[in-house]
């Protein structure tokens, strides 16, 4: 796949391919401007590469929220409707999909903790809640790919180690084909199964790491740090 | 007690200016440079029914004129952002009316629609309308693109972003412009029912100021300061309703030292 920024005259991706099947994470590391997010903006079907294409679950993509959706780095949580009717709206506009019952809603929001705030609106919650809120309603839309943009970018050391460990448990009970894009590489290895490294602009794959199988349990100390002096190698180039 | 200290400010000044108000009329200032409250009741009590009759008419003016130029502003403000032909076509045009005073046209609609409510209904509903297109269209482009984006992410389309993240999340940005519009709207329906109009208080406050019965004006005035504090209190009421999901960021200032 290749996108050039015809406005611009840039090129920013060239040659990148890339698979990811249900179940696993890819993690897209790579120095800032390297594209990491117009990479993911065209997977989610909001730009269209200048050649190529993306496939998910056997369709082509052409518009957004058909078969993937993405979680963003700013808090995304509407304000104007409370935590339950966030997650509603998930379901709301998938074509052919069931409209998300109380129960389902309910069930969505208790894999997150987030039970006892259903009725509650997004500005009384902290700013990992309401991130724990967007990746309810990102699951609740039931598409097969999930799109993470730095989705704990702006939270604090502590609430990021325990989203990770929340959303790993919780992609292992609903399996998502995951991407995302991070600057952690602590982070990376944590969640990911597989690690892209991208160079800076034009952006092109430079390095690609196996960290674990699905299912997989997170590379330990010793080999931890040898995949980060990989990726770290490669980033720097 | 709450509500005793909220209230209090406002009942001091209130108080303050009906004391001084008793005081230096008709005594200390003139009859005719401001009428005393014994000659205001006398006013009200003359005029009877008909004072009502009056009051009635202009406020039903403004509120059909209000109503109706804010739900067409609002509306042909997301209509420019809906299309980039619709705004290239008519966002100039926008601009080069808005700075004209509504007022100003008062001549060519008594030509154009004679003395009856239509007239009157277009010009206050003209003024309204350029208020409310440039907040509408201002408010929805300043909403955080983060919004619209996530929505799309979740499969809505244009008309479902429009429905469900751009209508709701405007309306703070609204509720201050359908305020300025209301008081605007007053001021319209006045000055037209002060040139060309066979009731309402602007009328009536147009034949008084004939006869120099400035008692009537000040009850005309009176009347209005009312009418459009009581309609800016629905709106502020509506206003908290309909964004009672918003940051309380006025809240937060009032605790600052």
């Amino acid at each position: 796949m290749v996108f050039r920024d015809i406005e611009e005259h840039l090129d920013v991706l060239t040659d990148i391919s890339l698979e990811v099947s249900t179940g696993e994470t890819l993690v897209i590391l790579g120095p800032s401007g390297c594209g990491k997010t117009t990479l993911l903006r065209i997977l989610a079907g909001f730009l269209t590469p200048s050649s190529g294409i993306v496939h998910v679950a056997g369709q082509a993509v052409t518009r957004p929220g058909v078969s993937s959706t993405m979680v963003f780095q700013e808090d995304a949580t509407f304000p104007w409707m409370t935590v339950a009717e966030n997650v509603r709206f998930a379901s709301r506009y998938q074509a052919g999909a069931a409209q998300l019952r109380s129960n389902d809603v309910v069930a969505y929001l208790d894999l997150f903790g987030l039970g006892d705030f259903a009725t509650a609106w997004p500005r009384t919650l902290s700013g990992g809640m309401r991130k724990r809120v967007e990746l309810a309603r990102a699951l609740a839309s039931r598409l097969p790919a999930l799109l993470l943009d730095e989705p704990f970018g702006s939270l604090d050391v502590l609430t990021k180690r325990d989203m990770q460990v929340g959303l790993s448990r919780t992609l292992e009970r609903e399996p998502r084909a995951v991407v995302m894009v991070t600057h952690d590489i602590d982070e990376a290895l944590t969640l990911g199964n597989r690690i892209m490294v991208m160079s800076p602009r034009p952006g092109r794959v430079v390095e690609e790491v196996i960290l674990r199988p699905r299912g997989g349990e997170p590379p330990h100390d010793s080999s931890r740090m040898r995949f980060r002096e990989r990726i770290l190698t490669a980033i720097e180039g | 007690m709450k509500l005793l200290r909220t209230m209090l400010p406002a009942g001091l000044v209130v108080a303050t200016a009906l004391i001084a108000w008793f005081w230096a009329t008709p005594g200390v200032v003139p009859e005719l440079v401001f009428p005393s409250p014994e000659s205001v009741w006398q006013a009200i009590e003359s005029l009877g029914w008909a004072l009502a009759w009056h009051s009635f008419v202009t406020l039903v003016r403004v509120l059909l004129g209000w109503a109706l130029g804010s739900v067409l502003g609002i509306g042909f403000g997301l209509a420019l952002t809906w299309s980039a032909r619709v705004f290239r076509a008519c966002y100039p045009l926008v601009e080069f009316l808005r700075p004209l005073p509504p007022t100003a046209l008062i001549p060519f609609f008594i030509v154009w629609f004679g003395l009856g409510i239509s007239g009157q209904l277009v010009l206050v509903g003209i003024g309204c309308f350029m208020v409310l297109t440039v907040s509408t269209y201002e408010a929805v482009h300043n909403t955080p693109e983060r919004y619209p984006l996530a929505a799309a992410s979740l499969g809505a389309t244009k008309w479902a972003i429009y429905r469900s993240v751009f209508f709701p999340s405007i309306i703070p940005s609204l509720v201050p412009a359908l305020r300025v519009s209301a008081a605007l709207a007053f001021a319209v329906a006045v000055a037209a029912e002060l040139m060309g109009a066979q009731s309402g208080l602007g009328f009536l406050m147009m034949v008084a100021r004939r006869t120099l019965h400035t008692n009537t004006i000040l009850v005309g005035i009176m009347i209005i300061a009312v009418q459009s504090f009581c309609l800016d209190l629905a709106i502020r009421a509506a206003g908290a309703w309909g964004t009672r999901w918003a940051d309380r960021s006025r809240e937060t200032i009032a605790r600052l030292h």
